[in-house]
């Protein structure tokens, strides 16, 4: 079976939107952000692809999301845009499946449960930035908003997050358990997240924050390009994958795969190419890779 | 597209026992052992009583999620007859539902970093390498997709059901699917702040019930290709005869007040079946919420239909907490039995429906075994005998 991508989300340093992205790849480089990463020396500023969810109010009164930890508003965004691009409804997607990834999940909101047990005891702990801890967290803001009842999961597996993610959604509406599943990968680059870059990378390398969407379904129709094939596994992947050299517009980290596979697809559409594979090898043994042919 | 998968292996420990056999007799027994944590210090002013394996050593570069995961499999490995050598010729995939095993949340590290210490990356790089798919991924030699599900309390249910469509997908020949989660202080003292834990032993669909008790444990699952299991010339315990998933779409943390999403996955997964199940394993996790909810829908779509909680036995087990149950619905259809809902007593009016009150024999081709998750996710696994 077909499966079509009919609508894109993204946000990350270089904007939020199919058309900002589209832009930033014109200009080959997007001028990196910062990050003040706490450390015993002090606050260190390092340079970091930062994702603005202001653009979010256009989606959703600001009184609406004050429960919303910055991981969660990313994933909304990303929905919301995804959803805007696809010509559908912020709303009454009764039957819509959802599929999310994170690598890393809501750090910033973990991070802000410890502090409250830290600071006043066991029994102080926050039930909101618990709630907002969890890795399905994003979804569990996401369906409500879209009224999405059908089908809805979470997966984390590293850097190949959003690779698990389509090959769920895919296999999803080819068993027929949706026509329509939303898609998409959220890192967050929180103040510890920032940390753990800094000290492992020193300033030799920006990280990236962000979130991809990508509205699947069965219809052709409008899309944006085929879905053509969803692979993952463990050991050696044997095929090469497109290297697209795309730090220099939204960083490098975990949420790099989602923003890869948004920014194939439109070099995919720009070059007419007949097909582009992108995917990741991991050191460690895991592989992932999507093949994106035009719709 | 192929059919039903096999289940041809199963291993499970928690609170309950450390094999499934040893869980099973501890059910049929009435046995449990709810008590303050041995290795979880809070400052609570009430101990709150959780399930906690006892003796339970692992070795210092896995997290305990992750070694429990591995015992599990180790013993559904030796239940399905394979051992790692048989693997090699295969393509066999890992689907693990966790809720702890992914959470960058080490709290010697947070603390340390808050205070300015500038602490070595060592414990989040650990957790990063103890991905719970990976792990097993990566010490069995595998090389088929591996993926953890992140699913919150439905997590396990969802990594079978997963595990399951890889293989009617004709993506693998064998999966290896459960769950696995650990006692954490965080998740602890998260589900007290929501006001959720009960502070004496839980009371799953009982009228006097106050909340769930955390537990901890992994449940496995060898899910098989028919073609694979006729050429070994093993068993089915059981086949995956469907799998409904469905979201509530209606709040973050309370499930539907109608059940709607629950409705909808049990639907999905009998499918066409409109009878022959056997009994339900429910979810039940003793607060006042879902078990209200979860009563309700279970009367109103399989009226008759004896249900029942093990969180009794088990505590709630999280991401564990489906495959856990999933193994329990395989072994007592098996056995032709389902034990006593542990720590119910009084029927709930509001529920209008009352678990099983004893050991009883049962009858039927089928067995559901249910979870319903924080975020309004429902999943439903229908295991039974049918040919595919």
């Amino acid at each position: 079976m077909s499966v079509w991508i009919q609508g894109m989300g993204v946000l990350g340093g270089f904007g939020c939107g199919r058309q900002a992205l589209a832009e930033a790849m014109e200009r080959g480089r997007v001028e990196p952000g910062s990050l003040v990463v706490p450390t015993g020396q002090g606050p260190v500023e390092i340079a970091a692809h930062r994702a603005d969810t202001a653009p979010l109010e256009r989606f959703l009164p600001r009184r609406a999301l004050r429960r919303v930890d910055t991981f969660g508003r990313m994933a909304l965004l990303g929905g919301c845009l995804a959803m805007e691009d696809a010509g559908l409804a912020i709303g009454g997607q009764a039957g819509l499946g959802l599929v999310l990834a994170s690598g890393l999940g809501a750090t910033g909101a973990t991070l802000s449960l410890l502090d409250s047990i830290f600071e006043a005891g066991d029994a102080c702990a926050s039930p909101i930035h618990f709630a907002n801890s969890l890795h399905n967290s994003a979804a569990a803001h996401l369906a409500p908003l879209l009224g999405a009842d059908g089908p809805c999961i979470t997966l984390s597996q590293g850097r190949l997050s959003i690779v698990a993610a389509l090959h769920t959604a895919r296999l999803w509406i080819e068993e027929g358990r949706a026509d329509q599943v939303l898609v998409g990968c959220v890192e967050e680059l929180s103040e510890v997240m920032g940390y753990a870059w800094l000290k492992s990378h020193g300033s030799a390398a920006v990280p990236g924050e962000g979130a991809a969407f990508f509205l699947l379904g069965k219809s052709p129709e409008g899309a944006l390009a085929e879905l053509a094939s969803v692979e993952m596994g463990w050991g050696d992947a044997g095929n090469p994958v497109e290297a697209l050299a795309s730090e220099a517009l939204y960083g490098q980290g975990y949420a790099a795969v989602g923003l890869d596979i948004a920014l194939g697809l439109l070099r995919l559409r720009q070059d007419g190419l007949p097909s582009l594979r992108v995917g990741i090898q991991e050191p460690e043994g895991g592989w992932g890779r999507v093949l994106l042919r035009p719709a | 597209m192929t059919g039903a998968p096999a289940v041809t292996g199963l291993g499970c420990l928690c609170a309950a026992g450390g094999s499934l056999s040893a869980c099973l007799e501890s059910l049929r027994a009435g046995l449990r052992q709810p008590k303050p944590s041995t290795r979880i210090i809070t400052t609570h002013p009430v101990p709150f009583p959780v399930f906690e394996i006892p003796g339970f050593e692992h070795p210092s570069e896995l997290l305990r999620t992750s070694a429990l995961l591995l015992a599990a499999c180790r013993e559904a490995l030796a239940d399905a007859g394979l051992e790692k050598a048989d693997l090699a010729g295969l393509r066999v995939g890992v689907c693990v539902g966790t809720t702890v095993g992914c959470a960058l949340s080490n709290e010697s590290f947070c603390e340390a970093f808050r205070k300015g210490l500038d602490p070595d990356l060592g414990p989040l790089q650990k957790v990063a390498r103890n991905n719970p798919a990976a792990v097993l991924s990566r010490t069995l030699g595998l090389t088929g997709p591996s993926q953890t599900v992140v699913n919150a309390c439905s997590s396990g249910t969802d990594a079978i059901g997963i595990g399951a469509s890889w293989i009617r997908a004709g993506l693998c020949d064998l999966v290896l699917a459960g769950g696995a989660d650990e006692l954490s202080r965080i998740t602890l003292d998260g589900f007290i702040a929501l006001k959720i834990v009960d502070p004496g032993p839980c009371r799953p669909f009982d009228r006097e019930r106050k909340g769930l008790n955390l537990g901890e444990g992994a449940a496995l699952l060898v899910l098989e290709s028919e073609e694979s299991r006729r050429r070994r010339q093993a068993k089915a315990r059981a086949r995956v005869l469907g799998y409904g998933v469905a979201c509530d779409a209606h709040h973050q943390t309370a499930p539907h007040p109608e059940g709607a999403g629950l409705r909808r996955a049990i639907r999905a997964a009998l499918g066409d079946r409109t009878g022959g199940v056997a009994f339900v394993n429910a979810h039940g996790t003793g607060t006042p919420d879902n078990d209200r909810v979860e009563g309700r829908v279970i009367a109103d779509l399989l009226p008759g239909v004896p249900f029942f909680s093990t969180k009794g036995h088990t505590g709630h087990t999280l991401g564990a907490a489906g495959a856990i149950e999933a193994a329990f619905t395989v072994a007592n259809l098996e056995a032709g039995w389902i034990p006593a809902s542990a720590g119910f007593a009084t029927p709930d009016p509001e529920i209008g429906s009352q678990p099983s009150e004893r050991v009883q024999a049962v009858t039927g081709s089928s067995a559901l075994s249910l979870s319903l998750a924080f975020g309004g996710n429902n999943a439903a696994l229908l295991f039974g005998q049918e040919l595919p």
